[in-house]
């Protein structure tokens, strides 16, 4: 079985400062992983290198077996398997929740207008908020503005989701119905790399937590194991950070 | 000599007055529309982390922000004939086309300015997430960037409509035809100063009118979009 994605000493430096050093990750399809750290660390720019919102410098990587490189061919290929979220959702404040997701699907995968809205109706009503289809994004509240950012992202049918850090510009009160609807996505099958520090949600989700810092991946454990029995001193006092 | 009105409505009416009108607003309409299209690549390259191309978008806005409208006018219509010989024969190289040509070349550099400044706060997480959906560099920019952005130069570019309609006034210095050249010679036959001064600015101001009426559609259009 091919794996969903495979990083193989994988660094990056923005002019002279390291931001990633050789990183090895190899995620299995369906399978679901947190990424946590404190800021700074390289989290971003880890998920970014994934759809090359980001180049690496050295090192490969591979998404369904097709290698990022400077093929623009490849580079299409992967982004339309891989859907990703934001931190601030990114949706088009010009278009209409409807057009949003309809955008890509009309452009990219030359869907007919009718069966793009269709898809879109689909999964606006699987993140619950099919009736704001008509409205603009700065109608919504932020929980539902991620959403739709969510619904965007599906509509493409990827095979595989990015989220970076996709609750933590949003009001307590609303990261629970986001989460939620990853949750969900997850339990569909979907592949997920998840940027986090919402430990509940990565207890319930992830099969495993990876830990960065300082562009480095420092540990990589099943999440019981992670939070309970944390080995490495810097997992220790970034765990007692988030605590407190 | 009081004011004639008699006088105002003969001069609005005038057969060349009203074609000098035509004129101005045909040459207006087409150096925007040039200069809008043309000035896409200029804000790009003033937005450009290239070296080379930063430069020479720069050195252009520069030289084209300083240079008096009239100098342009009269080196593209006197001095580009000295240049190519083959412009004095040629029936196509008229007062009309020197204009269009050289506020066209001055407006770019406005135009481009305005542009790169309307791009420029485009949000850079706009041009990513419609990355990471697929689309293209140039899906990218013309349907995600371009559109917020004109949103934002709507009041400036409307701003440059106006200054451009009221700087073909100035191609009377080349022959052309327009409400001012009109309005010139006809005063100098008649000595009627304020009836056709009155009636050239009557024409400016329904000119400008019809185009503020038209940002009023199109900003309307794009507020539904703005609220909250
Ligand atoms: N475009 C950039 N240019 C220079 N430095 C950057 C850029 N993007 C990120 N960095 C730096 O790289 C490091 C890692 O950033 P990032 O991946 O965003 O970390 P995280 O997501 O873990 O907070 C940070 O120190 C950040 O300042
Ligand atoms: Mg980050």
């Amino acid at each position: 079985m091919t794996e969903a994605v495979v990083l193989n000493n994988v660094s990056k430096s923005y002019g002279s400062f390291p931001v990633l050093k050789d990183i090895n990750l190899s995620v299995e399809p369906g399978e679901k992983i947190v990424i946590c750290g404190p800021s700074g660390s390289g989290k971003s720019t880890l998920i970014r290198t994934v759809n090359r919102l980001e180049k690496h410098d050295s090192g490969s990587i591979h998404v369904d077996g097709i290698e990022l490189s400077d093929d623009l061919k490849n580079i299409d290929q992967i982004r339309s398997r891989v859907g990703m979220c934001f931190q601030h959702f990114n949706l088009f404040p010009h278009l209409t929740i409807l057009q949003n997701c309809t955008l890509a699907p009309v452009h990219v995968l030359k869907a007919s207008r009718q069966e793009a809205e269709r898809t879109a109706m689909h999964y606006l009503e699987k993140v619950r908020i099919p009736e704001q289809a008509q409205k603009y994004p700065s109608q919504l509240s932020g929980g539902q503005q991620q959403r739709v950012a969510i619904a965007r992202a599906l509509c493409m049918k990827p095979r595989m989701m990015l989220f970076d850090e996709p609750t933590s510009a949003l009001d307590p009160e609303m990261i629970g119905e986001v989460l939620d609807t990853i949750d969900a996505l997850a339990k569909d099958g979907m592949t997920m790399i998840c940027v986090t520090h919402e430990m509940g949600f990565a207890s319930r989700v992830a099969d495993r937590v990876v830990f960065m810092d300082a562009g480095q991946i420092v540990e990589t454990r099943p999440p019981k194991e992670f939070f309970e029995d944390p080995r490495n001193e810097r997992t220790k006092k970034f765990l007692s950070q988030l605590l407190n | 000599m009081a004011f004639s009105f008699e006088l105002f409505i003969e001069a609005m009416l005038t057969p060349a007055m009203i074609r000098g009108a035509g004129i101005a607003l045909v040459l207006t309409v087409l150096v925007f529309v040039i200069s809008f299209f043309a000035c896409l690549p200029m804000a790009l390259w003033l937005g450009s982390k290239k070296k080379l191309r930063n430069i020479a978008a720069k050195l252009y806005v520069w030289v084209f922000r300083a240079a008096p409208v009239i100098l342009i006018l009269l080196f593209v219509w006197n001095g580009t004939p000295q240049l190519f010989p083959a412009l004095l024969k040629s029936s196509w190289f008229t007062p009309f086309v020197a204009a269009t040509v050289s506020l066209v070349l001055i407006t770019i550099a406005y135009m481009a300015e305005i542009m790169r400044s309307a791009l420029s706060s485009v949000a850079p997480g706009q041009g990513e997430a419609a990355q990471a959906l697929g689309l293209g560099r140039f899906q990218t920019f013309r349907l995600v960037v371009m559109p917020q952005a004109l949103r934002i130069a709507l009041p400036p570019m409307v701003n440059e409509f106006i200054n451009v309609l009221k700087v073909t006034s100035l191609a009377y210095v080349i022959s052309l035809r327009e409400i001012m050249a009109v309005v010139n010679d006809s005063i100098a036959a008649t000595f009627r100063f304020v009836e056709w001064y009155t009636a050239a600015l009557v024409y400016y101001l329904i000119i400008v009118s019809l185009f503020m009426m038209l940002q009023g559609i199109v900003a309307r259009r794009q507020s539904k979009a703005d609220l909250a």
